[in-house]
């Protein structure tokens, strides 16, 4: 009886949860409790749950019977349902089982399947449900009744499956580790590529991968740009969008261990909700993926036999071109199975997790992200940091031009200039002639973007944000996509082992400085930095915290703010101190009165707020600057640092 | 009408239109511009990718946007003068522009960049009917809507707006106000034959509509009164002249943002050179109009290429200076 006490433990703080977050799905309970989704089910008196034998391939043979049902799988990041019928049922030698009906549309791997409960809710607007667990406790695959589902076959079902009794109760593993990938450099990369190349189906790709000894995701990453692309996470939604836009008919696979689901069709309704996107077409299928865990994708070439099949559906364009749109070949509506070219999608939380989201999309998506035999030779870059990462990787001859936010390095700003980030213009940029547009997701207008990718222009999005994380993902993403990938892998090494330096030396240092960043635009009122803003991120990465947190985004500050902010330095960039006329103009600033106390310390904008590869050194100076009677360690001198 | 002037504005019209479609960053001749027209809609021209994608997906459907617009623009402040008597009237004054500009504003706010597709327009839309509604009930003594009343009461709502506009302004985080001050400033780069489509039904109508009012607003320069003597049916005709401008203007500004000086500067010029009479000024001013705002729109193109300006900016330094001509003009005359 020693399960007992944790058992309450559990419900105590289950309730305690749902409690504070009523609305939280089942999943995320589980995810916040440290348990598997089946842990929690036993103690949930809400509902009457009935376990079942592990007689999988037994049930599902006669699911068919109840009708239409709705049909659940999810991971981490994408969560599918789909409405219909369970038919065409097969298992081969019961450990890999096939649902192939034209709604749901199933490949089971029954080896993963554990538990089995049906849950019936004591509250009658909640529906029934079927729910399956691998052996760690995490569902694999639901079933949820709906209003025409036949509720008698449903209980017999329920009665007929029961486990007696006497069955023993659940023990869950903890869940597999996974492996580690092997370093880049034990990896045969020419048998990984020529493997690739005489591929004659998508799933003889499985096989190369373990062949090879790689992880899917490493697979990409080595097979070099002719074959895999990588994209911005972004770039998700934008594929959707352009599905739905042409009404393509797209396959979208949701995996976990012990299931994968497909979906095949159009997608209609693409709607964005806080950090989900969701596929919405309330019929038939919903599915909805959490962007911000979606951490990189990649577009990969289709095996050989599928572009020769290609170029046959293909009605007018040359082999060189791999773009079709839909109006040029109807075919990709009507053969949604013999999908000629294959847009595969990998989410993952890097390093390891792999299988969260695989994407393919017909012949019509293939030109959003065509392949490219060449690296970009002549690119627009709109983007400071992105800017930065491409002089950084050595690859600034090939920049065509930048945006006007582009200041650094200095060779930059003798380029031709495509305006600002967010007021880009389609005709100008084509003029120049590139072969690639490179922005962050914030660039825009969108309307422009999508004139630029309609013009046949590869536009590349890069994930906006002031993070570690995000400057790393930037620099593997830029390194991939100008083959410039050695280049990509000094530098990341180098950023994070000069943010590991500073992290350290700022671990032993006691101070924590509370200061206020002041930004004066055009000689107007001083605006202060508050939550989420780059210069908050940078006080984070310097051990310092913003003493302006009540608000989003740079404001207007106040005399009364600024005194009661409790701050010890008002940090402010170069250009402003001089806009002001100097720091003896600055104070005399009737917002300053209250600031007698207060050092004022000044950086160069690009430096400080760029979030780029000069990120590291512009902390590190910050956090010298703040704490004057202190030691803080020095980085080593990088060639992406020194002026170029 | 005689067939000289409108020959003329025609003239202009079509140099501008070609113009737009030939000059840009990239310059293109004629030729091959006519080429992708050709091939654009179905004839056998041999014309590259390039081209074909600059002159079909980008030039037309803007030259196109932006011709509508300075052209509804023009007619509808043609109209708007003739029927307030008062030569400094432009769409602005009934409230629309204020009401359109708060409901996209509002859209970016409240995320409209996101949802792309035709939500800013539609909420630009929504606030000038909203504001065009506010501004008839507003206006109505008895059941007529006496000019002055009308006046006050679009400068009232558009004053209304712009303080809401101001609230989310300040609201706004940094994004978003780059966002907000490139729409205020007014824009055909969005450009593209959805967008279109969505305008073309209003812009249309009002086109039809608003020169059949001509005669009526001749007769109102001579007063509310006289007009009525002559058999005009005053009431009718303000309401009907509001409603077919407000849907008009409305539907223009939202999707290209308050274009400046158009709606103001081109009747003017008209009214100089052409006379008073509305019969040949509102469709006189509907062909200047466009071709200003086509002739901007390329200027705005090439200019700081291969940036954009938008073009709110070329049409308001061309407007402003006219402006300010026409007002010593006037001055003279008053004295002499």
């Amino acid at each position: 009886m020693s399960v007992q006490p944790i058992q309450t433990d559990l419900a105590a703080r289950r309730e305690k949860l749902l409690a504070a977050e009523p609305k939280l799905r089942a999943y995320d309970v589980a995810q916040k409790l440290g348990v598997g989704e089946a842990a929690l089910l036993p103690i949930d008196d809400s509902a009457v749950v009935t376990r079942l034998k592990p007689e999988f391939a037994a049930m599902l043979a006669r699911f068919k019977e109840l009708g239409r049902v709705m049909a659940l799988t999810r991971n981490e990041s994408v969560v599918h349902e789909r409405k219909g019928v369970y038919q065409n049922f097969s298992a081969e030698g019961g450990h890999v089982g096939l649902v192939l009906g034209p709604d749901i549309d199933l490949r089971l791997f029954l080896g993963q399947w554990k538990l089995g409960y049906a849950v019936a809710p004591k509250d009658a607007q909640r529906r029934p449900s079927l729910q399956f667990f691998d052996a760690s406790g995490d569902a694999v695959h639901k079933v949820h009744a709906l209003e025409d589902t036949d509720m008698a076959v449903w209980n017999r079902l329920v009665a007929d499956f029961a486990a007696s009794a006497e069955i023993e109760a659940p023990v869950f593993t903890a869940r597999a580790a996974k492996k580690a990938e092997k370093p880049d450099a034990e990896i045969d990369a020419k048998a990984l590529r020529d493997g690739w190349k005489s591929l004659k189906d998508t799933h003889e790709f499985f096989g190369l991968v373990r062949k090879v000894g790689a992880s899917r995701l490493q697979a990409m990453r080595l097979a070099g740009t002719e074959l895999a692309q990588p994209l911005a996470a972004s770039d998700l939604r934008a594929t959707l969008e352009l599905a739905s836009a042409g009404g393509t008919s797209i396959m979208v696979f949701v995996g976990n261990p012990g299931c994968i689901q497909i979906h095949t069709g159009p997608v209609s309704k693409i709607v964005p909700m806080g950090t989900w996107i969701n596929v919405m077409d309330p019929t038939l299928t919903c599915i909805c993926a959490r962007i911000a865990s979606v951490r990189c994708g990649w577009c990969a070439s289709p095996p050989k036999t599928a572009w020769s099949r290609r170029s046959k559906c293909s009605t007018s364009r040359a082999r060189t071109s791999p773009c079709c749109s839909v109006r040029a070949n109807p075919a990709s509506r009507n053969c949604p199975n013999g999908v000629p070219w294959r847009n595969r999608w990998s989410a993952a939380r890097p390093p390891d997790a792999m299988r969260n989201l695989l994407l393919a999309a017909a012949l019509a998506l293939a030109g959003a992200v065509p392949a490219f035999a060449e690296p970009p030779q002549r690119i627009v870059v709109a983007g400071n940091g992105l800017t930065e990462i491409v002089y950084a990787l050595g690859a600034g001859d090939r920049v065509a031009a930048v945006d006007t936010t582009s200041l650094y390095p200095k060779r930059a700003q003798s380029l031709p200039k495509v305006g600002y980030l967010r007021a880009l213009a389609a005709e100008g940029i084509l003029s120049l002639k590139p072969d690639l547009l490179l922005v962050t997701d914030d660039a825009g207008p969108p309307a422009v973007l999508a004139q630029l990718a309609g013009a046949g222009l590869r536009v590349v999005k890069a994930r906006e944000g002031h993070s570690v994380e995000i400057l790393a993902e930037r620099v593997r993403m830029v390194g991939s996509i100008l083959e410039r990938g050695d280049a990509a892998g000094d530098l990341e090494r180098g950023l994070a082992a000069d943010f590991a330096t500073l992290a350290r030396s700022l671990a032993a240092s006691p101070t924590h400085p509370r200061i206020v960043f002041v930004l004066s635009a055009g000689g107007g009122a001083p605006l202060a930095a508050g939550a989420e803003t780059s210069a908050e991120a940078m006080f984070k990465l310097a051990g310092a915290v913003n003493a302006i947190d009540g608000y989003k985004g740079y404001k207007p500050l106040s005399a009364e703010a600024l005194a009661g902010s409790g701050a010890t330095v008002i940090v402010t960039v170069t250009h402003s101190l001089q806009a002001l006329g100097g720091e003896a103009a600055m104070r005399s600033l009737p917002q300053f009165v209250g600031a007698k106390n207060m050092r004022i310390v000044a950086f160069d904008a690009d430096y400080l707020l760029g979030f780029g590869p000069r990120t590291a050194h512009a902390a590190r100076d910050l956090a010298a600057a703040l704490r004057p009677n202190e030691t803080i360690a020095t980085l080593p001198e990088r060639p992406w640092v020194a002026a170029q | 009408m005689t067939m000289r002037p409108a020959f003329v504005a025609s003239a202009w019209l079509l140099a501008a239109c070609l113009a737009a479609l030939s000059l840009g960053p990239s310059r293109i001749p004629l030729g091959d511009v006519a080429a992708a027209l050709l091939h654009g809609i179905g004839l056998d021209f041999s014309v590259d990718d390039r081209t074909l994608a600059i002159v079909a997906s980008l030039r037309l459907p803007r030259m196109l946007l932006a011709a509508t617009v300075g052209g509804m623009l023009a007619l509808a402040g043609a109209t708007l003068q003739g029927l307030f008597r008062n030569p400094l009237a432009d769409p602005g004054v009934l409230g629309i522009t204020g009401g359109a500009t708060l409901g996209a504003v509002a859209a970016i706010f409240f995320g409209a960049s996101a949802m792309g597709g035709a939500v800013l327009p539609l909420a630009g839309f929504a606030g000038a009917l909203a504001a065009a509604f506010a501004v008839d009930r507003l206006a109505r003594v008895d059941g007529r809507i006496p000019v002055a009343s009308l006046l006050l009461s679009g400068i009232a709502l558009e004053s209304l707006s712009r303080a809401l506009t101001g609230v989310l302004i300040y609201a706004s985080d940094d994004r978003q106000l780059r966002d907000i001050t490139l729409w205020l400033l007014g824009s055909y780069a969005g450009a593209s034959w959805d967008r279109l489509m969505l305008i073309a039904p209003f812009a249309l109508l009002s086109a039809c509509a608003l020169p059949f009012f001509a005669r009526g607003l001749d007769a109102l320069m001579l007063g509310e009164r006289e007009a009525g003597h002559l058999g005009i049916p005053v009431e009718t005709l303000k309401r009907l002249a509001v409603i077919v401008a407000a849907l008009g203007v409305g539907a223009v500004v939202s999707v290209a943002g308050p274009v400046g000086f158009v709606g103001l500067v081109v009747p003017h010029l008209v009214r100089l050179t052409h006379g008073p009479g509305h019969r040949r000024l509102i469709p006189l001013a509907a062909a200047y109009g466009a071709a200003l705002s086509v002739a901007a729109d390329t200027l705005a193109r090439i200019l700081v290429a291969p940036a954009e300006l938008p073009v709110g900016l070329v049409t308001a330094a061309i407007g402003a200076p006219f402006f300010a001509f026409l007002i010593r003009r006037e001055k003279r005359r008053l004295a002499a």
